[in-house]
């Protein structure tokens, strides 16, 4: 099996560098004589180095311990805290752990029924959002910083004189979680003759609730259970990337895959543009351009005997949808078809597509509906059209950045309102142009309460008093609305009052508070049947296709780091490589391989795209295999320039300019696009291409068939290498790890949580692009088959803990050496920086502190985790297998006198796994989980043919398809 | 070339023996505060209280047995007893003076200001010792920090060397391993060093 990481690697033209690192040694340098100015710097030198081991260091340090003794606190001890991620509009359970009073990591809820204990990505970056420097730190009034009793006087004046005249007052969120404080907006709207709510996401799926509300009269989006289905068709939805609730749905997901569970294995189908991280885990995918999506719903639909084809399918996707159509009938009731374009007419055929196979009730759940996108574009059209009447005389604007995301039309209408607040963290976009600023806290200080799917509600506790002069939303709200109650106070009314009624389980609020506080969420009660099924055949509602030849198709989408670009300026999600392309720092056009073959387009060549009638922006390019034709997509999320820490340098290029919302959603301008290319080249920081591993056989997969037919077939037929090196000793421990590849989708949230745990650095997009990133965990990225269909694997790599390493032999000094119990260990206080180890290790897993990489500022430090050494410059890292929580975990099982329990000692990686995917623990226990996996036929060593065996196994990936063979054939542009 | 290398290196040497022979009566590694005995902003004397009085280290320093660092315990704990007692004679009041530094205990209580101790036994930011782990083990306060309970003012009793940590936990190991049982103290670099 020939695989290649790269379209440079397949065509030959990566050049294999001898040397790891490449620059010139700085040798022959140009020598003088000896001056006399030279003797006595030199013997000064002297003199400071004998004064500095001759001298004892006397810094006195000073220890001022608490006034009052804190119940429950005990400097040194983590403390740890449920509460709910804000990070998205997903709601997932969170566990946050606080070290002496600020958060430090967050993971996800074990208890919380949505999640069960994963985190994505962006939601192990949180912590980030609270210690930013660049916050708002005070109320501002036109302009000027000033306190809150001044700034709530003047909202006071403002709002009696718009109640005064029956003026109009709109608040504009983004979908709000928290049913307490939408019960408090509505209070507070209530003393307003004309006062509206309207929500939206950047990223929308409002399509969907128009759909329900023409199918059942029910204006909801679905919750959909990944975790019932056996078949699941998606169709240009990230669902296990970016839309709706990765995590959660990464998490279902992942419990179907893999071939030994109780359950079948699933089978996914993946219809999409440009590949995406659901693309890239599916059993088979389909390329699709934007404009195809809706014929091929129809063929879809026709084909399962309702309404008719509207003809103008390629062949082979008309095939194609009649094929699916007969498997997807094989699976009625456990299938599930999942569109993501925001598209009413889509939608209207999704919703007839899930009926007819019975779905409803079953993997799309409509008595408990989701709640994690609640925008209404509609409704924001409307807004739009009122502020740009003038008619408006106030809007607040809630955990939203509209003047960025929606289209122009939203900022110059935004313009004539008189009263522009928002209650955003930062000086963002929409920030800078309005006349009152209310910053509230962040979600890590401040209590709230969310319900991402009805009947799971949770609650969100502060982990800390807040850093700065911010005050909640829900306080605010409170106050122009007449009320003084504190945020907790208000929320445990509401819950009192709304809440715990719903729940017939425990008889005494307090206990009920406690409870969920302690917990984390709730379940509801209440199951209503919703209405039935309405047929809408409207297609008068279809879009006309106004794709041209000559010109193609835009596709607008989140990267899995970056979502809808709230988290910009975190650089720890900027300097996440991209699961699929692995960039950084950076969004980009990406272009088919034969359209940039056509095109005479090159990756890292800069481009020029316009869409008709709007404005045209220059991107680099990046030929992405896999990739449809007529399709060339860009990220959102970039380009943004306000409330960006000091000597931010602004990262890639806006495209929110280039959506819409002409047909009622917000959606990408089908209009014809045009692409030229522009003279330069733009740098790239990938972190492909980088320790080519000489295509040795580095993953392993299997169809379905063959293996259920005969599992031990998995076996790998390669032996470990012979070894001239004997046993290790082994005390009472042995630490190993196992990575099923059926379930590790290649979400990155391991690599976010191991860099917040271990205290990472982020070196900047120039490091990056000198291959000097410092991530200790990578997901690499493979591409096997043709350019234009590749399959794609995802294997995370991290230091393998092997028992012979290659690295310890060579440090001079020692500082690498074996443990005890397994582990290979560095200890950077004897690292004196030869770098010999790096340059010995096959897997190429261990980082250089090249530079000091500063956390200088004051807020910015207090992110760093106490419990991990800060590496200075000149000293190797690498993963560690979390060695610190190993020890915590040993500590605390010896001091209570008993054994280690299986699972109890967790690396970050795994404990913030989505999918479940990382397995470890100790192998001298034939109980544990790791002895278990171990014993799986599937299991294989990366290199295990070096005989250095490592302490780190994968699972071979299981394909639920016919057979592994590639395609090798090309469909046509 | 050579000629300027080996010019340069008697310089360096040059100056460095000169300030070697200028700190020689002081022959201490670097990182020995062993006989560091700094005064205090309130004259807190272990000799009366843990030696006379005989109140157990636990009492006050309750970190010591949950977590990594024992502390010095909050002004709160200080004032359980000298809310009243506030001179050696007793609670009689009138008997004697008020002691002084009761009397500076009581006044940083008042104001809100915390105590700002000078601290004595200190480890470098690279070492995770961790007081919980030792403690519950039954290793005695006095091993590490000498006869605390007769000093009137602490001093630091020993060089707290990573060479004085390895050598107890090889003794005690083998301690154990002679007994029968399984070694319990880590000589793993990574048990300390993470």
């Amino acid at each position: 099996m020939h695989v290649w990481k790269s379209l440079g690697e397949r065509r030959g033209l990566i050049k294999k560098t001898k040397a790891e690192f490449s620059d010139e040694l700085p040798v022959g340098e140009s020598v003088r004589q000896i001056t006399r100015r030279d003797f006595f710097r030199f013997s000064g030198l002297g003199f400071a180095a004998g004064l500095a081991i001759g001298c004892k260091s006397k810094v006195v340090e000073k220890a001022m311990p608490y006034l009052n003794a804190q119940e429950g606190l005990t400097p040194g001890v983590a403390q740890w805290y449920a509460t709910t991620c804000q990070g998205c509009s997903a709601g997932c359970g969170v566990l946050a752990r606080s070290r002496d009073g600020r958060p430090v990591k967050l993971e996800g809820n074990p208890d919380h029924p949505l999640n069960r204990g994963g985190l994505c990505a962006i939601g192990q970056a949180q912590t980030r959002g609270l210690y930013d420097p660049s916050r708002l730190k005070q109320p501002r009034l036109q302009g000027q910083d000033c306190a809150w009793q001044a700034f709530d006087a003047d909202l006071a004046k403002r709002f009696a004189e718009i109640k005064g005249k029956g003026g109009k007052l709109r608040i504009l969120t983004g979908t709000l979680l928290s049913p307490t404080l939408k019960a408090t907006i509505h209070g507070f709207l209530g003393g307003f003759k004309d006062g509206k709510l309207i929500s939206y996401d950047a990223l929308s799926c409002a399509a969907i609730f128009a759909a329900y509300e023409q199918t059942h009269g029910l204006k909801v989006l679905p919750h959909y259970r990944l975790e019932e289905a056996e078949f699941i068709l998606g169709i240009e939805a990230d669902f296990l990337g970016t839309w709706i609730n990765p995590a959660g749905f990464t998490r279902a997901y992942a419990s179907r895959r893999g071939p030994d569970n109780s359950r079948p294995m699933s089978k996914h189908v993946q219809a999409e543009a440009c590949m995406s991280l659901t693309g890239s885990n599916a059993d088979e995918r389909l390329r699709l351009a934007p404009s195809e999506v809706v014929p091929f719903l129809e063929a879809l639909a026709s084909a399962l005997g309702s309404g008719k084809s509207g003809g103008d399918l390629r062949k082979e996707l008309s095939t194609k949808a009649n094929a699916l159509a007969h498997e997807l009938g094989e699976h009625r009731g456990s299938s599930l078809v999942l569109c993501g374009a925001n598209d009413l007419y889509a939608q209207l055929l999704t919703a007839r597509i899930n009926h007819l196979l019975g779905n409803e009730g079953h993997t799309v759940d409509l008595s408990h509906p989701s709640l994690q996108k609640q925008g209404d574009d509609r409704a924001l059209a409307g807004l739009i059209k009122e502020m740009g009447e003038g008619q408006i005389d106030a809007v607040i604007v809630v955990g939203a950045n509209p003047s960025y995301d929606l289209p122009e039309e939203f900022s110059s209408a935004f313009a004539k309102v008189p009263i522009r607040m928002s209650l955003g963290l930062t000086a963002d976009e929409t920030a800078v142009t309005c006349t009152h600023l209310a910053p509230d806290h962040h979600w890590l200080e401040t209590w709230s309460d969310a319900e991402p799917v009805a009947g799971t509600m949770s609650l969100v506790q502060p982990l800390t008093n807040p850093l700065f002069q911010t005050r909640a939303a829900l306080e605010s709200f409170l106050t122009w609305g007449g009320q003084s109650s504190s945020a907790l106070e208000h929320l445990r009314e509401h819950w009192r009052k709304e809440v715990f009624s719903r729940q017939k389980v425990v008889g005494d609020f307090g206990t009920f508070w406690d409870g969920v506080l302690q917990k984390g969420a709730v379940q509801l009660e209440g199951s209503p049947t919703p209405p039935a099924y309405r047929e809408d055949q409207n297609a008068s509602l279809r879009a006309r296709n106004e794709a041209k030849p000559g010109t193609y198709e835009l596709l607008l989408m989140a990267k899995v780091g970056m979502g809808d670009g709230r988290h910009a300026f975190n650089p720890w999600l900027q300097e996440l490589p991209d699961p699929i392309t692995k960039m950084t720092w950076d969004n980009y056009v990406s272009v088919s391989p034969a359209t940039a073959k056509g095109l005479g387009l090159e990756q890292g060549d800069l481009a020029a795209l316009r869409p008709q009638g709007l404005p045209e922006l220059t991107l680099p390019v990046v030929v992405q295999p896999g990739q449809d034709d007529r399709t060339l997509a860009v990220a959102l999320g970039y380009g943004r320039k306000e409330g960006a820490p000091k000597d931010w340098k602004t990262v890639g290029t806006n495209v929110y300019p280039w959506r819409h919302l002409a047909s009622g959603f917000l959606a990408a301008s089908s209009a014809a696009l045009q692409i030229r290319r522009v003279g330069g080249r733009a740098e790239l920081a990938a972190t492909q291409d980088h320790h080519s591993l000489e295509g040795r056989e580095l993953v392993r997969e299997m169809a379905l068939e063959p293996y259920l037919r005969d599992p031990a077939s998995a076996r790998p037929h390669e032996q470990p290498g012979p070894s001239v090196y004997g046993e290790h000793p082994h005390g009472k421990h042995r630490w190993a790890m196992v990575i099923d590849l059926n379930k590790c989708t290649g979400c990155s949230g391991c690599v976010i949580g191991c860099q917040v745990e271990n205290n990472i650095p982020v070196v900047g997009k120039e490091e990056v692009a000198k291959k000097r990133e410092m991530h200790w965990l990578r997901i690499d990225r493979y591409y096997e088959g043709s350019e234009a269909e590749p399959k794609v694997f995802h294997q995370p790599m991290m230091c393998q803990q092997c028992d012979n390493a290659p690295c310890e032999n060579v440090c001079p000094v020692l500082a690498t050496v074996h443990s005890e119990e397994g582990l290979n260990q560095q200890v950077y206080n004897r690292c004196v920086g030869t770098r010999y180890c790096a340059n010995n290790c096959p897997y190429k897993v261990r980082r250089f502190n090249w530079w000091e990489y500063p956390h200088n500022s004051e807020v910015e430090r207090l992110a760093l985790n106490p419990d991990v050494t800060v590496r200075s410059r000149g000293v190797m890292e690498k993963c560690s297998f979390c060695v610190q929580r190993l020890m915590t975990a040993k500590i605390q099982a010896k001091n209570e006198g008993r054994e280690l329990k299986d699972g109890e000692a967790q690396p970050a990686c795994m404990q913030s796994c989505p999918a479940q995917a990382i397995v470890f623990g100790d192998v001298q226990d034939p109980d544990s989980q790791i002895s278990h996996a171990m014993r799986d036929p599937k299991r294989f060593l990366v290199l295990g043919e070096l005989g250095i065996g490592p302490a780190v196994s994968y699972l071979t990936k299981i394909r639920n398809a016919d057979s592994t063979e590639a395609k090798g054939g090309h469909h046509g542009a | 070339m050579r000629v300027r290398t080996v010019a340069l290196g008697g310089a360096v040497a040059f100056g460095a023996s000169l300030m070697i022979l200028a700190v020689s009566v002081d022959t201490k590694l670097l990182g020995d505060n062993s006989g560091y005995k700094p005064v205090q902003p309130i004259a807190y004397s272990h000799a009366l209280h843990a030696g006379e009085l005989k109140l157990d280290c636990l009492f006050c320093h309750t970190g010591a047995e949950q977590s990594r660092h024992a502390g010095i315990p909050p002004a709160s704990t200080c004032m359980k007893c000298h809310e009243t007692i506030l001179n050696k004679a007793g609670t009689k009041p009138g008997v004697s003076d008020p002691s002084p530094e009761i009397a500076k205990l009581a006044r940083a209580v008042k104001e809100g200001r915390p105590i700002e101790w000078v601290r004595i036994h200190r480890l470098p930011s690279h070492v995770d010792f961790p007081h919980s782990r030792h403690v519950n083990g039954g290793v005695a306060c006095q091993n590490c920090h000498g006869e605390i309970q007769g000093m009137e003012r602490v001093e630091q009793a020993l060089a707290l060397t990573m060479g004085e940590c390895l050598t107890c936990h090889r003794t005690e190991n083998q301690k154990l391993q002679l007994n029968g049982k399984a070694p319990m103290a880590p000589t793993d670099c990574s048990a300390c060093h993470h």
